[in-house]
């Protein structure tokens, strides 16, 4: 059942939302917040995944806890790149979960059913976005920033109105609440969280659910033969993932927990560029944040400020290879990324040329620029989904 | 250099837009202002590193909001220098 079909999930909600009103003035918001989420996750996942996820964020938090105690040096760097290396490669485990239990079956006495055991785990988790959030810890907390205690950061990484479908939250926001006092509850903020969440329910589990039901009937199998099929789930995929980041957006604000904002009508951006700055905002800001900006940062600084411009777009394409890698580990989805990344790249290139012509400033070209750009947006999208989309499936090509 | 006045100097970095009607506020921030998006603001970034003697970490890059920050960051940075 889905996490947010659960009842349990609300009754959470509820208890939370009274619950953090009773912090001891001993305990800080974070820890009190993680502590609490804690117990929501026993409640909502078992013991057992609770325990193995506090483990994790304990071993990430000793890693990090020895980095930060460390002399700047190229033992610290070494220290640095392990542990990106380590929680890398339990990501690469995570996407990879199949060959693994594949390989290791007959490799040894139940080993088979232990790979199976983590990876079961590791899904139950979302670990595609704890594997973000934990990247977002380690880049903040090795340049030099405050690194919370292990109950706190545990609720960073697995906020448990975030399990679900993220979105990807920014450990710099979270160790904020510290920092500011405890909004005190009022009337205005509470409807106003209970309305996005029930706004992401309907859209949720009402248009996006009857949209499938229309398109799908009750066998609900996606037919992706053609771009009217990858049209009509594009559109399944954009309400689903709007309402359940609408939901976890609610519930952010009820708890007074920071929670990214992730969707502004994609649909209406007039470039592929700004389709990318309105869908997964989280995710786009991660990307810009973590490896965007120390890409574009190293390059210009290695080859001189004469090849940025060449430097920015290589910056760029590989951020959108690392997307498609993240989304999933396959050459399909690194020829997504690719692509998508290249047309970004070459839009760059056409909308600066563009913008040094006379008609580009003209009122005319930009009312035709509103009303073009979103059919020329939506025609890119789903030519780039239609790529992926039999995999998506497990359909054959 | 550092004697400089920082916002006319800020100024001179930004004039990079060739918008001359462009007030430097504190609060103006990069969509607001046609043409200062991700590729420039890099090089926006690398120009103040080199006309103020400073160095920027990829993270402070990363954090800036607005102009305001970007202006309190600099004279940090002079500070510490």
């Amino acid at each position: 059942m889905s996490t947010y079909l659960n009842p349990a999930f609300y009754a959470a909600v509820a208890i939370l939302y009274c619950g953090l009103q009773l912090r001891p003035a001993w305990c800080t918001r974070s820890a009190w917040f993680g502590a609490l989420n804690l117990v929501v996750l026993i409640a909502l996942f078992g013991a057992k995944v609770t325990v193995a996820f506090l483990g994790f964020s304990c071993v990430l938090w000793l890693l990090l806890n020895r980095l930060c105690h460390s002399r700047q040096g190229a033992s610290r760097s070494m220290r640095e790149v392990g542990i990106y290396c380590g929680v890398t490669m339990l990501f690469l485990f995570h996407k990879q979960a199949l060959f693994w239990v594949d390989l290791l079956h007959g490799a040894g006495p139940g080993l088979d059913k232990q790979a199976q055991s983590i990876a079961s785990f590791f899904e139950t988790i979302a670990f595609a976005y704890l594997y973000l959030r934990s990247l977002d810890v380690i880049r903040v907390v090795s340049a030099g920033g405050k690194l919370l205690d292990p109950i706190s950061l545990s609720g960073y990484l697995l906020p448990f109105f975030m399990v679900p479908a993220g979105p990807v939250n920014v450990y710099s926001d979270h160790v904020k609440i510290d920092l500011e006092p405890a909004p005190a509850p009022n009337w205005t903020s509470f409807v106003a969280g209970i309305d996005t969440v029930t706004s992401g329910l309907f859209l949720k589990f009402v248009v996006a659910e009857l949209w499938k039901l229309y398109f799908t009937g009750l066998s609900g199998n996606w037919p992706a033969s053609g771009l009217v099929d990858t049209s009509i789930i594009l559109v399944y995929v954009y309400f689903d993932f709007f309402g359940y980041s609408l939901v976890a957006l609610g519930v952010g604000r009820l708890l007074g927990i920071p929670t990214p904002v992730n969707f502004k009508a994609p649909f209406l951006s007039t470039s592929v560029t700004e389709f990318w700055t309105r869908w997964h905002i989280s995710l786009g800001d991660f990307v810009r944040r973590g490896l965007f900006i120390p890409l574009q940062v190293l390059m210009v600084r290695r080859f001189g400020r004469r090849w940025s411009y060449a430097t920015n777009l290589v910056a760029l394409v590989l951020c959108f290879a690392f997307v498609g890698l993240w989304h999933r580990f396959t050459m399909t989805f690194i020829a997504w990324g690719l692509l998508v990344g290249a047309i970004i790249a070459l839009e760059k290139i056409v909308r600066d040329r563009w913008a040094e012509t006379d008609a580009s400033r003209t009122e005319s070209t930009k009312l035709l620029q509103r009303i073009l750009g979103p059919v020329y947006v939506f025609a890119v999208i789903v030519g780039t989904l239609h790529l992926v989309i039999p995999e998506l499936l497990g359909q054959a090509r | 250099m550092k004697n400089c006045n920082l916002p006319t100097k800020l100024s001179c970095s930004i004039s990079s837009f060739r918008n001359p009607q462009l007030v430097l506020r504190d609060d103006l921030k990069a969509p607001d202002v046609p043409g200062w998006d991700s590729f420039n603001h890099i090089n926006l970034v690398m120009q103040i590193e080199e006309d103020f003697g400073v160095r920027f970490t990829t993270e402070e890059i990363a954090e800036l909001a607005n102009v305001g920050e970007f202006k309190s960051l600099i004279v940090r940075k002079l500070a510490s220098t």
